[in-house]
């Protein structure tokens, strides 16, 4: 699908991916939905874009498994807003997902690095 | 939005919104510390935002359970809708409750009559076994009982009852009661085991072993106080006293209205000349048999031993009545199958107001929709999907038809038990109605069926018109409002159909009705009242105390003033029952009508006062006198049936008819009387005099001067002081005898009529909506016109034409809908054809003035249309 110009040099965030990236992201320290949008567009050099309508779906989800915890808070803005906390278990699940990050990527660089080979005619 | 929001998420889906304002302020306050304006930041910020709406409802999906969710909303929201139209929602669930209500009852009594197993466990393999009887199965003699019971290896059991009167006398008032006489083994064979005490024993039958009773769950409480040490109690029944050993089961009143059981012994009628032991008797067949078929065993396996044996008999016995084919039949089968049809015509028939109710609804909410296009659309506009909004509509067809199904249970609830009488009477008390699962399931499917259908085309239509053109001129002449109009349009002509079928059904079963009632029964009704009496066997076991008491009753009741005439016979005409002997034509060989199957002409005692007293004809010979007593010649009067049946184109006097008991000669004929039904041809009757043949049971007829409700008491007070043993019963006029016997086809008639009647005021509403729906929506044209000089006469007539348009074509649609469901109608009949013109016309005619005065507002509305208000109003 064409897209216009002006998003080409970004990427949208790979399903699944997402909520790695969440709980990466909370592992610094607790932050509300547009701070974590914030944080993930600036720690990727703004290419990675977080669209809104993935961004809740996937929040409420990660609190309804645990992984994530909210309060509201009133920021330095005097707006109220719903802040995240990473949970113990949800620290046990980045684990788990970086090492599932780890070996995917490990196993995709092997396979995008390989030299064919030349075997006898 | 939250507000469609069951509570319990309410505020979850409150601090949704809150976040995500609270996201787009933070979005907005960042891009101002980046220097941007107010109005930059804010576009950029929503822009990046996205469309809030769709994100707070993909989040909520994430909370599980959205779907459940979304129709929690749409319900919610629809039932606000509904408050928000209280006459629309009134109308619409009123009319569902109705439809749904109707089919509902109707399926309570066929589930239960049809469906249910009787009240008897395994009533699979319960049977009923006997002759080949009118149609149906017959009775049997007790000889032949014995023969039967003795020789078949279908049944694991057989047992063999007779419906006797029992007087019971506890205190000065004698009470009637219905008692049944049965084999030992009648509780074992229906599978009942009495809640106190037991059934018979096996050798609890035959004298001095006889007087044992079971009675009725309701007799014990009513006449003994549910005393729990009932057991071994004496009763006084026809003067002996009886020892109760066991109480049925709640609710158990088989056969009849049975409230004692009892052993046989009563059953002998004790006629005279009879065998003196009823195992030898094989004239009177007075035993209906039941049996339950050995397991494995076949219907066909059943009936072809049963008649081997019922062959071997005839054979064996020359003298014997005659004898048809033998029938096993499954009992339910027997004692419902009459009513199969007109329940099966019923549920058509409410099937047929359901569908007019749903095409009414469909059409109210057709004619709402104009005024929530502009809803739809704008829902449409602001991102809801299309499935959304068909989803949202259906929702609301959905709660219409869960309301009006939870009234219409509780209509159902109400007027199923009125329903009972499409039952036959002997079969009434093995009815048991009630909202079981079963049936609340049907009616939580009818109501949903009932939702889709009239549902969707308002929800289709609802989505047809998109867009914003929809935005710009929903309800006004666009191309969405024309095709509501046409789909309402067909919805009043779809009505108009079903409801010429309907009325026309009602006015053939009216008509039917009328044509019955005008029959001439053969007797003159009018001013004649009957009671009857039921003599105790012990007492009255001789011939000479019958006599003398039906003498002594006739002669109190001759001295009543206001008595014209009086007499007595074993058996009212057109009163439940029937009363026949066999016999054979003396000196001739009757030839069968069919092969293995003899006329058995109904029987009836008389006392000599009996033709004139009932105004029925003597067509030749003589009347019975005093004279004809029980030591004179043995004679007999035959009815112009069994006059031509017996000696076609002969005259009958003088010939000899042979009984089982002897032979008795033709003195007189007299005019056919109808006795079973008023629909049936008179069948061949024979009369024989009281005092040679004096049965135990009578009824008294009396014509009188001043009304007959006058006398009676007095009567009544004469033929008690003959023996105040006995109780009276049964008092009736012959008038209301005869209205009687044509109750179940005057309630079918008017139940018929009722359901068509509501068919016909909604359609009457369906036309009335859909033509204000078309003159508010040419409102601007017919202004225009007005406005230009067009007479309202003119405009007036066009709408009128209109309506009528739309209700001819649906009379068309209907009148062939009646010929395709003429054949399930016309055995419903009586002398009138399903297709009768006179009806037809009537109907057409009904239903064209209801049409004109459906129409008559709104065309009135259509010629005042004000055309300055008209135009400005656009």
């Amino acid at each position: 699908m064409a897209k216009p110009a002006a998003y080409r040099n970004r990427i949208e965030v790979l399903q699944g991916t997402l909520d790695l990236l969440l709980l990466q992201t909370l592992q610094w320290g607790p932050r509300h939905g547009y701070g974590i949008t914030r944080a993930i567009q600036a720690g990727s050099g703004e290419r990675l874009k977080v669209d809104t309508g993935s961004l809740y779906p996937a929040l409420h989800r990660l609190e309804r498994q645990r992984f994530i915890q909210a309060e509201w808070k009133t920021s330095e803005n005097k707006q109220r807003v719903r802040v995240y906390r990473l949970t113990a278990k949800g620290k046990r699940q980045l684990l788990a997902a970086r090492s599932w990050w780890d070996e995917l990527t490990g196993a995709i660089g092997g396979v995008l690095s390989l030299q064919p080979e030349r075997g006898e005619p | 939005m939250s507000g469609r929001l069951p509570f319990f998420r309410r505020r979850r889906d409150e601090e949704l919104r809150e976040e995500v304002e609270g996201h787009l302020a933070e979005a907005v306050r960042e891009r101002r510390e980046r220097g941007e304006s107010a109005a930059e930041a804010e576009a950029a910020a929503r822009r990046e935002l996205g469309n809030a709406l769709l994100v707070r409802e993909v989040t909520r999906d994430a909370w599980g359970w959205a779907w459940l969710e979304e129709l929690g909303q749409d319900a919610a929201y629809a039932l606000r809708v509904l408050r928000r139209n209280p006459g629309f929602s009134a109308v619409a669930v009123l009319t569902l409750a109705l439809g749904i209500g109707a089919n509902v009852a109707i399926f309570d009594v066929v589930h239960a009559v049809l469906l249910r197993p009787l009240p008897l466990p395994d009533d699979e393999r319960l049977v009923i076994v006997g002759p080949e009887w009118r149609g149906g199965v017959g009775s049997v003699a007790p000889a032949d009982f014995l023969d039967l019971r003795a020789q078949n290896r279908v049944f694991a059991g057989m047992t063999a009852v007779c419906a006797i009167a029992v007087n019971l006398r506890e205190g000065e008032q004698p009470e009637r009661l219905q008692g049944v006489v049965v084999t030992p083994s009648f509780f074992d064979v229906m599978g009942v085991r009495p809640r106190l005490g037991r059934g018979f024993r096996p050798d609890e039958q035959g004298a001095g072993r006889d007087h044992v009773v079971v009675i009725s769950d309701a007799l014990w409480r009513a006449r003994l106080g549910a005393s729990p040490d009932v057991l071994g109690r004496r009763l006084l029944l026809n003067e002996e006293p009886y020892t109760v050993v066991g109480v049925a089961p709640p609710g158990f009143r088989f056969p009849e209205e049975a409230e004692l059981w009892l052993p046989p012994r009563f059953a002998v009628p004790h006629r005279v000349g009879e065998p003196k032991d009823p195992s030898q008797n094989r004239g009177s067949h007075y035993f209906d048999t039941y049996a339950r078929l050995k397991p494995g065993v076949s219907y066909r396996e059943a009936q072809a031993d049963v008649s081997v044996i019922m062959a071997r008999i005839a054979q064996a016995d020359h003298d014997a009545d005659a004898r048809g084919g033998a029938l096993v039949r499954n009992l339910r089968e027997h004692l419902v199958g009459e009513s199969r049809r007109s329940l099966l015509v019923m549920l058509g028939v409410v099937a047929l107001v359901l569908l007019v109710a749903c095409a009414n609804v469909a059409s109210l909410l057709l004619a709402r929709g104009a005024a929530r296009q502009r809803e739809l659309a704008l829902r449409t506009a602001l991102g809801a999907s299309r499935g959304r909004v068909v989803r949202l509509v259906l929702t609301e067809s959905l709660v219409l038809g869960l309301l009006g199904g939870a009234l219409g249970v509780a209509i159902a609830g109400a007027g199923a038990p009125l329903l009972v009488r499409l039952v036959p009477a002997s079969a009434q008390n093995l009815v048991r109605l009630q909202l079981d699962p079963v049936v609340l399931l049907f009616a939580l499917a009818v109501a949903l069926a009932t939702a889709v259908v009239f549902g969707l085309s308002p929800a289709l239509v609802a989505v047809a018109g998109r867009g914003s053109a929809a935005l710009h001129d929903a309800a006004r002449s666009s191309t969405a409002g024309r095709s509501r109009r046409g789909f309402q349009r067909a919805l009043v002509t779809a009505e108009t159909a079903l409801a010429l079928m309907l009325l026309a059904g009602a006015g053939l079963l009216v008509k039917s009705f009328v044509r019955m009632r005008s029959v001439d029964p053969g007797f003159r009704p009018a001013s004649v009242v009957s009671m009857s009496v039921n003599l105790p066997l012990p007492a009255y076991v001789e011939s000479a105390r019958r006599i003398a008491y039906a003498r002594d009753a006739l002669a109190g009741i001759e001295r009543v003033p206001g008595v014209a005439a009086a007499a007595l016979v074993t058996r009212v005409p057109l009163r439940p029952g029937s009363s026949s002997r066999g016999v054979t034509v003396e000196g001739r060989s009757y030839t069968p009508q069919q092969p293995g199957e003899k006329v058995i002409p109904n029987y009836v005692a008389v006392s000599p006062g009996y033709f004139r007293t009932l105004g029925i004809t003597l067509l030749a010979g003589r009347e019975f006198t005093a004279d004809d007593g029980a030591e004179r010649p043995q004679v007999v009067i035959v009815s112009a049936a069994a006059a031509e049946t017996f000696w076609p184109g002969e005259s009958p006097l003088g010939r000899r008819l042979s009984f089982s008991d002897g032979i008795r000669e033709v003195v007189g004929v007299v005019a056919d009387v109808r006795t079973t039904s008023l629909a049936q041809r008179p069948l061949p009757l024979l009369y024989a005099p009281y005092a040679q043949d004096p049965w135990p049971f009578m009824s008294f007829v009396a014509r009188t001067v001043p009304s007959p409700e006058s006398v009676s008491g007095e009567l009544r007070r004469v033929i008690r002081a003959v023996d105040k043993a006995l109780p009276v019963t049964g008092v009736r006029t012959l008038e209301q005898v005869v209205t009687e016997s044509l109750a179940p086809r005057q309630f079918q008639a008017g139940l018929t009529s009722a359901f068509a009647a509501l068919a016909l005021v909604l359609a009457m509403m369906g036309i009335y909506g859909v033509m204000s729906y078309a003159v508010a929506q040419r409102t601007r044209e017919i202004g225009i016109r007005a406005a230009l000089g067009a007479e309202p006469g003119r405009l007036f007539r066009e709408v009128v034409s209109e309506g009528l348009r739309v209700v001819g074509l649906g009379a068309l649609v209907g009148l062939a809908g009646a010929y395709v469901a003429r054949s399930a109608l016309s055995s419903m009949l009586f002398e009138v054809s399903p297709f009768d013109p006179v009806t037809f016309a009537l109907v057409l005619l009904l239903l064209v003035a209801v049409a004109l005065v459906a129409c008559l507002v709104p065309a009135r509305r259509a010629m005042r249309v004000d055309p300055v208000v008209a135009l400005r109003t656009e």
